[in-house]
């Protein structure tokens, strides 16, 4: 952390910003101004070089042509692998999280190389898959589900270094790879296909990839964590975002102070321009009735709730 | 219905037995709807009149001067403002008012006023090339292309596709295109008859990316261009050469070559026919009028001073979108480089609307907001092309004071309420431009039915910092907006249903925002209980 202000990189909104995710930085930045620690948010664009030296890094959704450019632009001077080297926290949303595989293909067949920070590669699912995404996180620190909103026409494929983010309660998550769509699409690589007919094994660089994780939803490899949950993520999940936190600011979330968010309070019988007063809450007001709306609407509730 | 005698003969089309069999058809079914209070009639007359005759809609369009206006936002809007336009030029106007913009809805429309020698169809943007296949416009009205319910349609690309789909199979049409933005850019650049208006853009965080040539697109100041992808970064001085140059934007002739300002590289692997990819000059401008003021609006103070005492033109002069690398809290949207800066634009406040030719007009819209008048271009320039006389189809536009009861002011309880729409980020961005800052609340309500998108993650990417004061958080998805708000600083009481939201408001003027079904429903009930007709 430089100095004593929190520096939350926002990669590329411009170009990766189609769903609502630059939402995480802000999400980041409000939960450690509301603890009294300074933060801002730096906003990357394509004008300006990527700094290797903030403290977190947030990347978005974006469509496929939006996917080309924010490699060109990250793979200049090789900077992100220098962040995830520095084990700074990397969060990835969706087309941020393909972006960081080995490669990705497009819904038209199109192969492009991506930054092999991960270990994963992305096929298309031979559809979209769009709804509801609920996942139970198997990272430690992260207890309640993840909620959020998936719209992603790719299937990630996990190497043996990544692990994913959870298991899916509800909605797709990483996918399934189905290339009968796409006849000559897998070039010179090995594919076995099981009696049904189904793709099982994509080789990539000597390693294979199975095409389907059944219920495995993101990537976790390093400080990197990647999901096809937008929402945005954070604003759903605030104990995913204080994890993050913590993480950037190299404490456990134990140690981080606690909110102290300044709320307008309505005083009774007082006309509307006096009618309020401060108090302080310790959660965002709404946050607890938008997560079990977003849960039912997958027909679950929450599983675990925090002590306070 | 009177007869105008100054209307050239209405055009006899020719129906033929299953056309009139079928219009008779479809006229008793939109009445028995409306009867039956199922409805406004608008869409089911249509489609029983298209299963009698199927090619219904292309002989009723037959022989009529049809302007196909479509875009993500400002359809109905400018629909009407077009309409008012032609029917000031002294002519009957069939269209469809209710905002039935597929095929049953432009079928009921043309049945309504068989005889109307034009007609103006809003057009839902899928629907274009089927719709525009049948009726044969003579103009198409681009507006703007943003991304509006993702779940649903899928990806922006593909709307951009079916736009230019339209142009290329209709040589016959003259495309209304406008050129800040690049996705109707794109969609309008084979046209054969091209009239650029630059309508204005609030929202460029859809375009950045260019659909035609697989690069970037740039921009400085008011212009753009698309970029390709190999040498994006490859040369280092290139962004300091840009910087350099930001200052003096001025109008580059189109097509002039492939060398954009701040760009000395080619235009490299552009495919063929797109080397040059970047905004046309306008035919078309915006400008603020001279000597008169507009509404007060701090926001938009520095850029104020500088227009104050000339005329000028929007297209000059204007500072360099930059982008505040530095923020706190709040996540800066990506908005267009509207030299109006997002300020505030009231009822009465006038802009100058200018084609290069034909001279410039004074228009004094009765409507709020930058996008209405970049509308109100448009509209103009497409009833121009259509032969209205320009001063006349002005006054036309200047009387459009409210499109199905948006924008209206209206009595609900003690509060003097005004009804906006909102339907995507964009839509969203120009409405905050609306809100009026003397009203002393504003109820924000917001669903997630599918005819808004599931999805609602873009509330993070409009700027709510205009608002102030008593704000309330309304709608089914109230508590994602709830939330959002929060975290934008603002306090905010939550109210599940927006006009009871209305009524927790102190006395006064109220500004209630709403996007698509939430303003659906909040109209039903505002005319159920008489406050709307």
């Amino acid at each position: 952390m430089s100095e004593s202000t929190l520096r939350i990189g926002l990669i590329l909104p411009q170009v990766l910003g189609t769903y609502g995710d630059g939402g995480n930085s802000a999400v980041l930045a409000a939960r450690a101004l509301w603890r009294g620690l300074p933060a801002e948010i730096i906003t990357l664009d394509l004008d300006q070089p990527l700094p290797t030296d903030l403290d977190i890094y947030t990347i978005g959704g974006g469509e496929d042509v939006a996917q080309v450019i924010a490699v060109e632009y990250l793979r200049r001077g090789d900077a992100l692998r220098k962040v995830v080297e520095a084990q700074k926290p990397v969060l990835a949303i969706c087309a941020g999280l393909q972006i960081l595989g080995h490669y990705f293909i497009d819904a038209r067949g199109e192969k492009s190389a991506g930054l092999g920070l991960i270990d994963a590669i992305t096929l298309p699912q031979g559809r979209r898959s769009i709804g509801e995404l609920v996942i139970k996180p198997q990272v430690i620190g992260l207890q309640g589900l993840l909620t959020g909103f998936e719209n992603h026409g790719g299937a990630t494929l996990l190497g043996r270094y990544a692990k994913p983010l959870g298991a899916t309660r509800f909605g797709s998550g990483n996918g399934v790879a189905d290339l009968s769509k796409y006849p000559g699409l897998a070039g010179g690589e090995y594919i076995e296909r099981d009696e049904a007919g189904t793709i099982t094994l994509v080789e990539h660089e000597g390693r294979p990839f199975r095409t389907c994780q059944p219920g495995a939803d993101g990537v976790v490899q390093g400080s990197v964590i990647c999901t096809y949950l937008h929402g945005p993520v954070l604003a759903r999940n605030p104990e995913l975002a204080d994890l993050l936190l913590a993480r950037a600011l190299g404490r456990t979330v134990g140690e981080l102070p606690e909110l102290q968010i300044p709320a307008l309070k309505p005083l009774p019988a007082a006309p509307s321009s006096q009618t309020q007063l401060f108090k302080t809450l310790t959660e965002v007001p709404g946050l607890t009735q938008l997560r079990a709306q977003r849960l039912a609407a997958a027909g679950l509730h929450e599983e675990f709730l925090p002590q306070k | 219905m009177s007869e105008n005698p100054i209307q050239p003969p209405a055009p006899r089309a020719h129906l033929g037995l299953r056309g009139q069999v079928a219009v008779a058809a479809g006229r008793s079914a939109a009445l028995a709807s409306r009867l039956l209070g199922k409805g406004s009639g608008g869409m089911i007359g249509g489609r029983v009149a298209q299963r009698i005759c199927p090619d219904i809609l292309a002989r009723l369009a037959a022989g009529k001067n049809v302007a196909i206006v479509t875009g993500t936002n400002g359809k109905s809007t400018t629909t009407r403002m077009l309409t008012a336009a032609i029917e000031a030029g002294g002519h009957q106007v069939a269209t469809n008012r209710g905002g039935d913009n597929m095929t049953g809805g432009l079928i009921t429309a043309l049945m309504s006023q068989r005889h109307a020698p034009y007609a103006v169809l809003e057009v839902d943007e899928m629907h274009v090339p089927g719709a525009a296949a049948q009726v044969r416009p003579r103009v198409l009205v681009y507006l703007n292309l943003s991304r509006d319910q993702l779940d649903r349609v899928g990806e922006i690309t593909k709307i951009e596709g079916r736009l230019r789909q339209a142009v290329e199979e209709n040589l016959q049409a003259t495309v209304v295109a406008n050129c800040d933005d690049p996705l109707v850019t794109s969609a309008a650049w084979e046209a054969a008859q091209p009239v650029w208006v630059a309508a204005g853009a609030g929202w460029t965080g859809d375009s950045l990316t260019s659909a035609r040539t697989g690069g970037a697109i740039m921009r400085r100041g008011q212009h753009w261009w698309a970029a390709p992808l190999d040498g994006l970064f490859g040369e280092e001085e290139a962004s300091g050469e840009m910087a350099e140059t930001a200052d003096d934007s001025t109008e580059e002739t189109a097509g002039d070559s492939a060398q954009r300002p701040g760009s000395d590289r080619p235009a490299g692997d552009l495919p063929r026919g797109l080397q040059g990819f970047s905004r046309p000059t306008p035919q078309w401008t915006l400008a603020l009028v001279e000597g008169e003021g507009t509404a007060e609006d701090p926001a938009a103070d520095q850029d104020h001073t500088a227009a104050e005492n000339k005329p000028t033109d929007l297209e000059i002069g204007t500072k360099a979108q930059v982008i505040s690398s530095k923020l706190a809290v709040a996540h800066v949207p990506t908005q267009g480089a509207d030299p109006l800066g997002g300020r505030a634009w009231a009822p009465g406040d006038p802009v100058l609307v200018r084609q290069a030719e034909a001279g410039e007009w004074t228009l004094r819209l009765a409507l709020p907001g930058r996008a209405n008048r970049g509308n109100a271009a448009q509209a103009l320039a497409a009833a121009q092309v259509l032969g209205i006389e320009p001063s006349a189809a002005a006054r036309g536009i200047e009387s459009v004071k409210e499109v199905a009861g948006r924008y209206a002011m209206a009595q609900f309880g003690q509060a003097q309420l005004r009804v906006l729409l909102a339907k995507n980020p964009a839509g969203w961005q120009e409405s905050l431009t609306m809100i009026d800052r003397q009203a002393g609340a504003t109820v924000v309500a917001v669903n997630g039915q599918e005819a808004d998108g599931v999805d609602l993650s873009w509330l993070w990417d409009v700027d709510f910092s205009r608002l102030s004061g008593h704000v309330v958080a309304s709608g089914e998805r109230g508590r994602d907006l709830q939330v959002r708000l929060q975290y934008a600083g603002l306090n905010c009481d939550f109210v599940a249903d927006p006009l009871q939201a209305v009524a927790t408001c102190p006395p006064g003027r109220v500004d209630l925002l709403a996007n698509y079904t939430a303003f659906r429903d909040i109209r039903l009930a505002l005319i159920s209980k008489g406050v709307w007709k």
